[in-house]
């Protein structure tokens, strides 16, 4: 036997002589009928202990968010437009739900401590009070439109963006499947061809349409790269089960669902190198991640997102090469005997998409 | 009554019941504790099983956050437990998610649901309303048998070899249609649907005769407004049950035609495996709308149950009437109706229509103003009490402050805007586990340290309760709170690791305290298991009305035999809140008790009443 | 004994609580053919472009079938009530009779459906019309069969003259009112299915 099994063999022995000698002396204070707890009044020590969880809680909980604060990163420094207004409206919600809270457990640890049971003492006959009902039925209600209003007005700007914006927008397609997501870009055409579970063959995964000529100058990339200030169109689709891309920092996120696209409209208005300024660290890196369970892998469907300039964007673009032209190279002489005809192009996708 | 002669033949059948117990007729040992039709037996029933479902879900809790806490660790004793889930010591992912839909599932349905609601709505039913029995005792039998299946179907599925259903408790499709996706979608989602449709029966089964029992068999001058607020609570869970588990049928339903025969009621356009499957035309979305159709109410039939026992149980210890006792009815009926048209608020961000988001944001956040009621009532209550902290006290108490803390983080993930970045974070996690989750784990503590004299005829240790409260009201702040942290650090739900993110991984240190404070929670609730235990055997033998309480069941032999009263039953004279009342010389004033019989403090006139209430002839109930 | 029997008369009765429990069994299996009817309401408004499938016009006939059932189960019901055994027996056997007509008639009905190509499961269609008609008359169906069983029960005490007239006839009236509601479901489903087939 080496030292570390007779180590743990004597910690474990340790643990049971400690609840044996607490059993032993249980069992003699049983059957000598020695009651140790007598004097302790149950109600005053309850009591104080709710006054105390309270006061201790309350500096821990004051303490614990002062502590991770600054790593609130789902709430703090939005990196797209309408994130801004999403966490400030998020930091007004917290304000009332902390004003309620610290309210509300004041008042009721207090009354916990101060009307403990005391002999002799009756409790005030108090069946009800219209007044304070309808003062804590209007009260709620009032703080509650108001938070609604916010709501619905920033709900709407985000899911229904104006025209301008619309047009404005660069296109590009985020595709899930267990385990990865792709990406896909329109190139020079700026639309994205068409692209159907049915047409997926061999290394064309996604399923693009060649028929359509659209898809002919479609980049796929591993890296989601987003110009600054520029609204982005992101579509969705998903190959198998549902997904959900979630660019945390900018405040995005939309269930990949397989037979319905769905999209979603932002646009970043940080760049990966002021916010690593920021965040005051160079190796700072915007992500992409699934937050729909899907699967085994569904931690680690993880894409990088890279904010730049135009310049530096569209010199990315420049830079990538047309999947169609790829799966030519590999795959010689798949268009022989075939002529791209419009007409073959139906419509697809059975579901509409709602948004 | 005008029916009144073919009625009587059901009234022959439960005299003839009470008729036994004069008699002492002795029933066999399988008849009396196995396939009883006696509702005291069948919660007795109910909670046993709740509680070991609890032990199963809650060690899975445990084992999870050890993942969750240590991803890279290699802990040799769970490949000894969990065998070739866990080699070598770490758990598989495909398994981490199944314990983790085990978790939720077992918490959820079998203990919140069929552990809270089924224990204390059969045996507080009868008692409190005054009945010697439910409406059909053999339906309230089939109903445990049918819970009883169903956990045994859902326990069988944890040992196969593909393992448990792991799509979630929510077991969306595609995920969960298909065998391909994960292995858990394969037999085990089929054990976990045969299980949820045992359990939608035993639950509809026990929501009828709830129903039935409260409107039906109330006693003499037990009008609606006399009430315990328990029985509103119960009552209106039972109707939520009614009316919401049926659609999860319905929903169960398509989803084994999808999964056995190839329909494609929710699959459309997938690709999986290596090759394109036939599916088409069919939405996931029309599953989370069927799913949360009920999934939302089921929430509230979780929750409702525990708001009525710890009104009950604040009103009798801080020995005053619940404050505002119409409005905590009114609030309950608005959180019920209103609990049918919030559904979609789940659902803000699957793509569905952004006009419905805005509806249903405006429908959830209403939610907040009875809840608000509901909670000011409860302080109110306690404001110039005499407040006893019997360890069931304790719990109800610690129930109004997980119901605030946690509810209030309601109104971020209601909104739809706001849900956008919070949807499926910890933020979520944190909302519903305190508010759904402690609350209702609070409010079932409290009955059942509340009752227990009336279920075994002993009392449970109050100094081991006392323990056990704030090993778990401590604790589960310590592990819940910080996850809103986590939350607001973008951290999502379902993950086996938080590795691979950077942002996610920052936050493993709190995920280790988490974890700690969870196997602490674990740890204290061994306190109650061998309270609960020791004390049905060897507990102080329990007076008549341990409490000082009003209602009906303590007024029936301190073990109440099928029958629940040997003689008549007690008729009702007042509300049972008379706590404290001005002029009587006891500070309670049970409700069976004529006022002229009532022992008023010296030199105080009792009021005269102004009409006699005669409760022989009470016709009706007041509605 | 006396006592209790006179306690029991204080009860605040609307109904008799077996009658209350039917009536809400027969909510919740409305709620379950609402979050199907519903279900399909919702599937069709996110298809694009709809399939539609001609209904069999044997439908026709089965539903008029169904709906006479419920006038041979009422006569029964009166029958039974002003202790005619004989005549309640007739009328019984006639529902019973009528009720697995039609089901036989359903049957036909799938077998129509299955020759005109619309199947249960079908990979070539673009939605999943054609899977709810089948679902919809197949669950009522399985209720038309419970609905038999309940029949079959309350012909033997019937027959055996076990209900008393103006007292213990608990058994029958439920029945009825099940197989009331299991028609009216029939006639719901059948209007459902004939506009939803109509774009």
């Amino acid at each position: 036997m080496d030292a570390q099994s007779l180590l743990s063999l004597t910690k474990w022995l340790l643990v049971f002589i400690f609840f044996l000698v607490i059993y032993s002396m249980a069992l003699v204070l049983r059957l000598k009928k020695i009651d140790p707890f007598k004097e302790w009044n149950p109600t005053k020590i309850n009591g104080g202990l709710m006054m105390l969880f309270f006061i201790v809680g309350t500096i821990a909980a004051v303490w614990s968010s002062a502590y991770w604060f600054p790593k609130f990163a789902l709430v703090l420094d939005p990196a797209s437009e309408h994130g801004v207004s999403l966490d400030r409206m998020f930091w007004r919600t917290m304000i009332v739900s902390i004003a309620v809270v610290v309210v509300t457990h004041t008042i009721l640890f207090y009354f916990l401590w101060r009307y403990q049971d005391r002999p002799g003492q009756k409790a005030l006959y108090y069946p009800h009070n219209n007044k304070l009902e309808v003062i804590w039925t209007v009260v709620p209600a009032i703080v509650m439109t108001i938070l609604i209003a916010d709501g619905v007005r920033n709900w709407h700007d985000i899911m229904d963006p104006d025209e301008a914006t619309k047009e404005a927008s660069i296109d590009v397609e985020l595709t899930g499947r267990q385990f990865q997501w792709d990406i896909r870009y329109p190139g020079v055409d700026k639309e994205l061809g068409q692209a159907h579970v049915k047409y997926i063959s061999g290394a064309n995964t996604l399923g693009l349409n060649f028929d359509d000529v659209k898809t002919h100058d479609d980049i796929l990339a591993t890296e989601l790269h987003l110009p600054v200030g520029v609204p982005v169109h992101v579509h969705i689709r998903s190959m198998d089960v549902l997904h959900s891309p979630t660019l945390m920092q900018f405040r995005v996120k939309m269930d990949a669902v397989p037979g319905m696209p769905t999209n979603f409209y932002f646009t970043p208005s940080v760049t990966t190198k002021e916010m690593r300024e920021i965040k005051g660290d160079p190796e700072f890196e915007y992500e992409m991640s699934c937050q729909q369970i899907c699967g085994g892998a569904h931690y680690n469907m993880r894409r990088v997102v890279v904010v730049e300039t135009m310049e530096e964007y569209q010199k990315w673009l420049s830079e990538q090469k047309a999947f169609y032209t790829t799966f030519k190279e590999m795959n010689p002489g798949m268009d022989e005997g075939k002529t791209a005809d419009a007409g073959d192009i139906k419509e697809i996708g059975t579901l509409t998409s709602t948004n | 009554m005008a029916e009144s002669n073919i009625t009587s033949d059901f009234h022959l059948e439960v005299g003839d019941h009470g008729h036994d117990d004069h008699h002492h007729h002795e029933q066999g040992f399988l008849q009396k504790y196995i396939f009883s039709q006696d509702h005291k037996i069948i919660a007795k029933q109910f909670l046993i099983t709740g509680i070991i479902s609890a032990i199963v879900g809650i060690t899975f809790s445990a084992l999870f956050r050890l993942q969750l806490a240590y991803p890279d660790t290699a802990f040799p004793f769970l490949e000894s437990l969990l065998g070739k889930w866990a080699p070598g010591g770490i758990i598989k992912p495909e398994f981490y998610l199944a314990m983790v839909t085990m978790h939720g599932t077992i918490m959820v349905f079998f203990v919140l649901t069929a552990g809270l609601s089924g224990t204390f709505s059969n045996f507080l039913i009868p008692l409190q309303i005054g009945a010697r029995d439910m409406a059909s005792g053999f339906i309230n039998m089939l109903s445990y048998w049918a819970f009883f299946i169903s956990a045994v179907i859902m326990f069988l599925s944890i040992f196969i070899e593909t393992g448990p259903a792991s799509g979630g408790w929510t077991i969306y499709p595609p995920l969960s249609a298909l065998p391909q996706a994960i292995p858990g979608s394969g037999l085990g989602m089929t054990l976990w649907l045969t299980s949820m449709v045992f359990f939608i029966a035993s639950g509809m089964l026990g929501a009828i005769n709830y129903i039935t029992t409260i409107l039906n068999l109330r006693t003499g001058g037990m009008t609606m407004d006399r009430m315990p607020l328990t029985m509103w609570a119960f009552l209106l869970t039972a109707i939520l049950v009614v009316l919401s588990f049926p659609v999860l049928l319905s929903a169960a339903l398509l989803l084994f035609m999808d999964r056995l025969l190839g329909t494609s009621f929710y699959l459309s356009d997938i690709f999986i495996g290596g090759e394109v499957l036939h599916h088409a035309g069919g939405s996931p979305v029309l599953f989370q709308h069927l799913f949360w159709f009920l999934g939302h109410p089921e929430v509230y039939i979780v929750l409702l149950p525990a708001l009525g026992i710890s009104s009950e149980v604040i009103s009798v210890n801080s020995r005053k009437p619940i404050f505002g006792y119409k409005a905590m009815i009114g609030s309950m009926i608005g959180i019920a109706v209103l609990s049918f048209i919030v559904w979609a608020h789940h659902m803000f961000v699957t793509g569905m229509n952004p006009f419905l988001g805005t509806v249903f944001m405006l429908f959830t956040l209403i939610i907040a103003v009875p809840s608000a009621i509901k909670a000011f009532n409860y302080i109110t209550t306690l404001w110039k009490g005499n407040i006893r902290f019997t360890p069931a006290m304790m719990f109800a108490v610690g129930l109004v402050s997980f119901f605030i803390t946690g509810g209030i983080t309601g109104i971020f993930l209601g909104n739809a805007a706001l849900d956008i970045p919070l949807h499926d974070t910890y933020f979520v996690v944190a909302h519903f586990h305190l508010v759904m989750g402690s609350a209702s784990a609070f409010g079932l503590f409290a009955g059942v340290y509340h009752w227990f004299p009336k279920m075994f005829g002993r009392m449970m240790n109050p100094r081991l309760g006392y323990i056990h409260f704030w090993f778990t009201f401590v604790g589960l702040y310590l592990v819940f709170f910080p996850q809103h942290f986590q939350g607001m650090g973008g951290v999502s739900r379902h993950y086996y690791a938080f590795t691979e993110f950077s942002f996610m991984a920052e936050f493993l240190d709190l995920s280790k305290f988490i974890t700690y404070a969870a196997w602490f929670t674990f740890v204290g609730q061994f306190f109650f298991l061998f309270n609960f235990i020791y004390s049905i055997f060897r507990g102080k033998v329990a007076p008549a009305n341990p409490w000082k309480s009003n209602t009906l069941e303590w007024t029936t032999p301190i073990k109440p035999q099928h029958g629940n009263w040997p003689g008549e039953i007690p008729s009702v004279y007042r509300w049972p809140y008379d706590y404290s009342k001005p002029g009587l010389k006891d500070d309670f004033c049970p409700q069976h008790i004529p006022d002229e019989e009532l022992d008023y403090e010296d030199g105080f006139e009792p009021p005269k009443p102004v009409k006699p209430k005669e409760p022989a002839q009470t016709e009706g109930s007041k509605e | 004994m006396a006592t209790t029997g006179l306690n029991m008369a204080k009860r605040n009765y609307i109904v008799h609580p077996h009658k209350f429990n039917l009536w809400l069994a027969i909510i919740s299996l409305i709620m379950v053919f609402g979050g199907l009817t519903s279900a399909y309401l919702v599937a069709r408004s996110m298809v694009k472009q709809p399939e539609f499938f001609d209904i069999p016009n044997l439908l026709w006939i089965n539903t008029g079938i169904i709906l006479l059932s419920s006038f041979s189960m009422q006569f029964a019901v009166w029958r039974v009530r002003k202790g005619d055994e004989k005549q309640a027996l007739i009328g019984l056997l006639l529902t019973c009779l009528m009720g697995i007509v039609f089901l036989f008639g359903q049957y036909s009905v799938y077998q129509e459906m299955v020759l005109g190509g619309n199947y249960f499961v079908d990979p070539m269609r673009a939605d999943d019309s054609v899977s709810y008609f089948y679902i919809l008359t197949g669950l009522h169906g399985t209720h038309i069969i419970a609905g038999l069983i309940a029949l079959f029960f309350a012909l033997i005490k019937t027959g055996f003259k076990m209900y008393k007239p103006g007292k213990k006839i608990l058994s029958i009236e439920m029945t009825a009112t099940f197989w009331h509601f299991l028609d009216l479901l029939w006639v719901y489903l059948f209007v459902f299915l004939l506009f939803t087939q109509q774009g």
